[in-house]
């Protein structure tokens, strides 16, 4: 390694040095993540889709992330309102979006509404609500959401808060 | 210097442009170009599984968050932005001029970063392990005039770099209280996914043993991938001979649709496993002719 650093220096390799920065310096953030919050903060806003600004999270993206942290969703057509809900571990197998059901994630808890068939299982009946939590070492941020008909077709998802703790 | 004696290690991997490439046949670096090209190509055919079907989807049903600009959530540009690529991977398994290879590595370099930031495909660690292997491909293209074996040596520099990098990101996000007692991974694969692996597990163990089985499932996932982010301090040659079994027990073991995310980092551990001075292995080297 340092030999290779010494001689994309030594013949002022830029394509190889950048390539090089890149890969270190997205490691050096990876690396951060257990110790620094405000990593772990970036971590929780761009699995929620919650970053304030889109081209901040777009840079992110190339960020390795595979199954990280524990990602869990709720659902259901009413506001979940009571802690007992959130506390359940019971898992609805099919998860059809038709009552309520709960189950974990892998990573990007979003996907359950944006990928695949979300949006034509939800389109049937585009009013719920969804709930959504990330956690790492004993942090947590919880987001949730409401589904509203657009128009045919469409689906609005209207963000109702995202809460870092 | 005897007169006969090659002097290839210093001389440019590919000429500058120049006449036919018929001649001189097919160099070595542009049989290996062609098969990072071609299981990247893999990667995103093995999506096709998915993605048609999504895309239609995507079509017949909007969803409006207000997160994603409205051209990333345009159905007909993800369907470009995954199409490109793999119609120019193809495409240049017959052309090999210079330019030729740079624009391809370069328009689906800018098309996996589109999906990895598309309303209806930023989830998909396909395309995120895609960029990063497009990335080294726009890198080989840039420096593809090199002297062979400097080319090769550093072409596996990177190749190792990027998959160490690929299981840090992996492993550091495990870190956390639920991966290490399983309960994700019991959650996600063994209560209910139909999977040969833990299809058997359910049926021939007890709930209480399945749990059991998850969380140490689970912790040798968190502890193989920590392990591998570490794989650029090995030889190149035993890195990715050893990120290539990892990959290959992934998929296996867990999940076939893996194969997407696996395929096109195949193609680097391939590199890996390059001597620089010889000629690409010959199982490889008819998907580069």
């Amino acid at each position: 390694m340092l030999s290779f650093i010494k001689q994309i220096w030594t013949e002022k390799d830029y394509a190889s040095g950048l390539l090089f920065g890149a890969i270190a310096g997205v490691c050096l953030w990876i690396i951060a993540l257990p110790v620094s919050t405000q990593v772990q903060n970036a971590y929780f806003q761009r699995f929620h889709l919650a970053t304030p600004n889109f081209v901040v999270w777009s840079a992110q993206q190339v960020v390795p992330a595979m199954y990280n942290l524990e990602n869990r969703y709720w659902f259901d057509r009413t506001p979940l309102t009571d802690q007992e809900s959130f506390d359940s571990p019971i898992r609805k197998a099919g998860h059809n979006f038709d009552g309520f059901e709960t189950g974990m994630v892998n990573h990007f808890p979003t996907r359950k509404f944006t990928f695949g068939d979300a949006r034509s299982v939800l389109n049937q009946n585009p009013n719920g609500y969804l709930y959504l939590s990330s956690k790492y070492r004993g942090r947590e941020i919880r987001s949730s959401y409401q589904m509203l008909p657009a128009s045919i077709n469409e689906i609005q998802l209207k963000r109702l808060e995202s809460e870092i703790e | 210097m005897s007169s006969a004696t090659p002097v290839r290690s210093l001389s440019p991997a590919i000429p500058n442009e120049q006449a036919s490439d018929f001649a001189i046949g097919v160099p070595a670096v542009v049989k290996i170009y062609r098969v990072v090209v071609g299981f990247l190509v893999a990667s995103l055919i093995w999506k096709c599984q998915v993605y048609p079907a999504v895309f239609s989807i995507y079509t017949e049903f909007r969803l409006r968050d207000g997160f994603f600009p409205t051209l990333l959530s345009e159905p007909a540009v993800l369907a470009t932005m995954f199409a490109a690529p793999v119609i120019l991977g193809v495409l240049i398994m017959f052309i090999r001029t210079t330019f030729a290879l740079r624009v391809q590595a370069i328009t689906t370099l800018v098309c996996m970063f589109g999906l990895c930031i598309h309303q209806g495909s930023y989830n998909d660690v396909t395309f995120l392990t895609c960029f990063w292997v497009a990335a080294w491909c726009a890198w080989f293209t840039i420096r593809i005039h090199d002297p062979e074996d400097e080319l090769i040596s550093k072409g596996k520099t990177l190749a190792v770099m990027i998959l160490s990098m690929i299981f840090l990101g992996g492993a550091v996000g495990k870190w956390t209280p639920g991966y290490w007692s399983g309960e994700v991974l019991y959650e996600i694969y063994f209560v209910d996914r139909d999977f040969w692996f833990f299809n058997l597990l359910r049926a021939n163990l007890n709930s209480e043993m399945l749990r059991e089985f998850a969380t140490y499932y689970s912790r040798m996932v968190i502890i193989v991938e920590t392990a591998c982010a570490f794989l650029w301090l090995l030889p190149p040659k035993i890195a990715s001979g050893i990120a290539l079994s990892v990959f290959l027990g992934i998929a296996v073991f867990s999940n076939v649709y893996l194969f997407s995310v696996m395929f096109c980092l195949f193609g680097l551990t391939i590199v890996g496993l390059q001597d620089p001075g010889k000629r690409l292995r010959p199982a490889f080297s008819s998907l580069a002719n």
